[in-house]
């Protein structure tokens, strides 16, 4: 064995060395140790498998390497480096051989073939010892480095998911919390404002507990990126060793070393802040960690526009809308209006009532699909139906024309509409129905009856036919519907459509009430728009329904 | 033409609601659907329609017999490639028209906008079944 002089290494770590010579363990320990690492040792192969279920149990770390003799009393060295190997908990744990007798070329094959990362026969120099330990730590270090990048980096793309999943920034917030938790084992705290408020959503989370979300004072988010960020557009990084608030209302305190990024996508928009209870310093970790900082910010413009599309799309269906129903003596009107829930679609669901030559008309309508084209559709079509209807044309003549004007002006899209003309003097009604569902009659003593008399679609370009007449007193009330209330996939319509007539008739007179109640009675997971539309011939009129005033219809 | 399948899929589950394929007899393209017609595979079908167009048949056979649920969409997809076959000199027709159709065509008036057969031999044959229009008649009177 050579003496050379032994420089302290950089990298020191924790060694297990295997050997039952009692004088070789101690040199070869004594040259190691003197190089910076920590020693374990072991005299055979049972003692050596002691060692990680202790170390294990009472929470030490396991061993970095395994230097091991080839001879063992118990067994062979290659069996211990094959066991060691064949163990998920040490099987990335380096060995090196060492022997004074299996010195042979076969012997060294062996030992490599059977997992050895180096084999070293005597005579062995402290240098040459140190040398390939040190070299057999940086490649197994580099291999855990990567690993741990590639599981982390899989962690970062399930978080990126699930923040852009969620549909509200509180939810967005949590998920990047939990992200940051999982990704670097400390408790995280993330801050975000909502979409279209000042409120800010403090997040923490911790040791996979559900994260806890508090409203906070917007000046926080302006002091924490006061000093990096600013108003700048980007990333930001600063390290803080002061408390940035204290814990209890169960929010995790982030005290003492804190690592505080923020990102900010446009400016003018307020930043998304990720604190991490540590000071980060490998570069690796600022990279996700920056990452998972722009990705919040990102995820949270995306919902921003969203949100500012999904109300300018309601606000425009509602514009397509009469702002409200025009009064006529007489007659009650109550309607209800229900926009989809699923939150992407605007839906061309109509309603209008406006005083005719003829009386009074009610029409209920839906342009097929979803989209801010089906709202667009929806509203051309309403105003050239009230422009049509205005002179009292017969109410086929006037679905015709709709039809038509659908086939030239929007070709490709299809409506239903259901008209119902009160006559002035409101002793009779006509009701022209296009592919619409069935209006609900409820004559004065409370009998219900669906109007199944109706022409085709609009926009089929096929005719229509005349309108159906019937007498009606007072009392007498009427319903137009949209299928959003009774369309339910696997239900046959007709099933829907007599439950609806039959709730219709247990239902209060009042038109208000009746649309109330039936809304509660098919109250459900919503998909489509809903439109109820009631009308009522009021019994207190002596000379029955007339026109009013103009009304403030749009 | 190679027969070829196409599934618009639940974007959630991942299911298939929509299963369309497409086959070549002689003048006529076979179009068959199987499953749910709604909102959502109904702009799929749209779009296969028009690559069916346009590959010049004579005849359109959409086999319906495997649909279980038709919405509006649905329908309105349907109506709109009879207009574009009528424009086009196509014969566009229904075959096995189920239940679930059955009753969207009869609520919204167009149980004779279509011409119709009853299956896709018959239809392969130019024999209409008892329940088939000339496809441009007066719409049906009752519900």
């Amino acid at each position: 064995m050579g003496t050379d002089t032994i420089e302290r290494v950089d990298d020191a770590a924790l060694l297990l060395i295997i050997e039952d010579n009692a004088t070789h363990r101690y040199i070869l320990a004594s040259w190691l140790k003197r190089a910076g690492h920590t020693l374990l040792e072991a005299g055979d192969g049972t003692e050596a498998f002691n060692i990680p279920s202790e170390r294990a149990r009472d929470g030490l770390a396991l061993p970095d390497l395994a230097v091991v003799d080839v001879h063992l009393p118990d067994m062979s060295g290659f069996e211990v480096c094959e066991r060691i190997k064949s163990d998920p908990a040490t099987a990335g744990t380096p060995v090196i051989h060492v022997s004074a007798t299996a010195i042979a070329p076969s012997d060294r094959t062996q030992g490599l073939d059977r997992g050895a990362d180096a084999y070293l026969a005597e005579p062995i120099a402290p240098g040459e010892l140190i040398a390939t330990v040190a070299a057999a730590l940086r490649y197994s270090r580099a291999r855990v480095r990567a690993e741990s990048l590639a599981a982390r980096l899989g962690v970062l793309n399930e978080a990126t998911l699930e923040i852009y999943g969620a549909s509200q920034a509180p939810a967005l917030a949590a998920a990047v919390a939990k992200a940051a938790n999982r990704l670097f084992g400390v408790a995280a705290v993330v801050l975000t404002q909502s979409p279209h408020s000042d409120a800010v959503h403090l997040n923490s989370g911790l040791d996979g507990s559900a994260p806890v979300s508090r409203l906070v004072s917007a000046d926080l988010l302006a002091q924490l990126v006061g000093k990096s960020l600013g108003n700048r557009v980007g990333v930001a990084t600063a390290q803080a060793t002061a408390p940035l608030w204290p814990g209890g209302d169960g929010l995790i305190p982030l005290a003492g070393e804190v690592t505080v990024t923020a990102a900010r996508t446009k400016r003018g928009r307020p930043p998304v802040v990720v604190a991490v209870g540590a000071i980060i310093r490998q570069d690796e970790d600022r990279k996700l960690l920056t990452q998972l900082t722009q990705t919040a910010a990102l995820a949270l413009e995306a919902l921003r526009s969203y949100t500012e599309e999904h109300a300018l799309a309601v606000t425009l269906q509602r514009a397509f809308l009469p702002a409200r129903l025009p009064r006529a003596d007489g007659i009650e009107l109550a309607v209800r209006y229900m926009p989809a829930e699923v939150e992407n679609e605007i839906g061309g669901d109509f309603y209008e009532a406006v005083h005719t030559r003829a009386g009074l008309l009610l029409a209920v309508g839906d342009v097929a699909g979803h989209s801010m084209e089906a709202a667009i559709v929806m509203g051309g079509l309403r105003h050239a139906l009230v422009a049509y209807a205005f002179d009292g044309a017969p109410l086929h003549e006037i679905l015709e024309k709709l039809d038509r004007l659908m086939y030239s002006v929007w070709p490709g899209w299809t409506a239903t509409v259901c008209l119902v003309l009160i006559a002035s003097g409101g002793r009779e009604i006509e009701i022209a129905n296009a592919g619409h569902l069935p209006p609900l009659l409820r004559g004065p003593g409370g009998a219900c009856e669906l109007v199944r008399e109706h022409g085709p679609i609009l926009g089929a370009l096929l005719p229509q036919r005349p309108a159906v007449r019937r007498p009606v007193a007072a009392g007498t009330g009427i319903l137009l519907v949209t299928d959003g209330l009774v369309e339910s996939r696997g239900v046959d319509l007709l099933i829907s459509l007599e439950a609806l007539r039959r709730a219709a008739a247990a239902a209060p007179e009042n038109p208000d009430a009746l649309c109330d109640t039936l809304l509660e009675v098919f109250r459900r997971p919503q998909e489509d728009d809903i439109v109820l539309f009631a009308a009522r011939i009021a019994d207190n009129g002596q000379d029955g329904p007339g026109r009013a005033d103009e009304g403030e219809g749009d | 033409m190679q027969p070829s399948v196409w599934d618009a899929a639940d974007g959630e589950s991942g299911r298939a609601r929509l299963t369309m394929s497409t086959r070549r007899e002689a003048e006529a393209v076979i179009v068959t659907l199987v499953g749910e017609l709604d909102f959502d595979s109904a702009e799929m079908l749209g779009e296969l329609i028009n690559t069916v167009f346009s590959e010049h048949a004579a005849r359109v056979l959409v086999d319906c017999a495997g649909l279980e649920f038709c919405d509006s969409s649905g329908l309105n997809v349907l109506l709109r490639a009879r207009l574009a076959a009528r424009a086009a000199g196509v014969e566009l027709a229904l075959v096995g028209v189920p239940v679930a159709l059955e009753r969207v065509l009869d609520l919204t008036g167009t149980t004779t906008a279509f011409v119709r057969y009853a299956g896709v031999e018959e239809a392969l044959a130019g024999r209409r079944g008892d329940d088939a229009q000339n496809g441009d008649g007066q719409a049906s009177a009752e519900g």
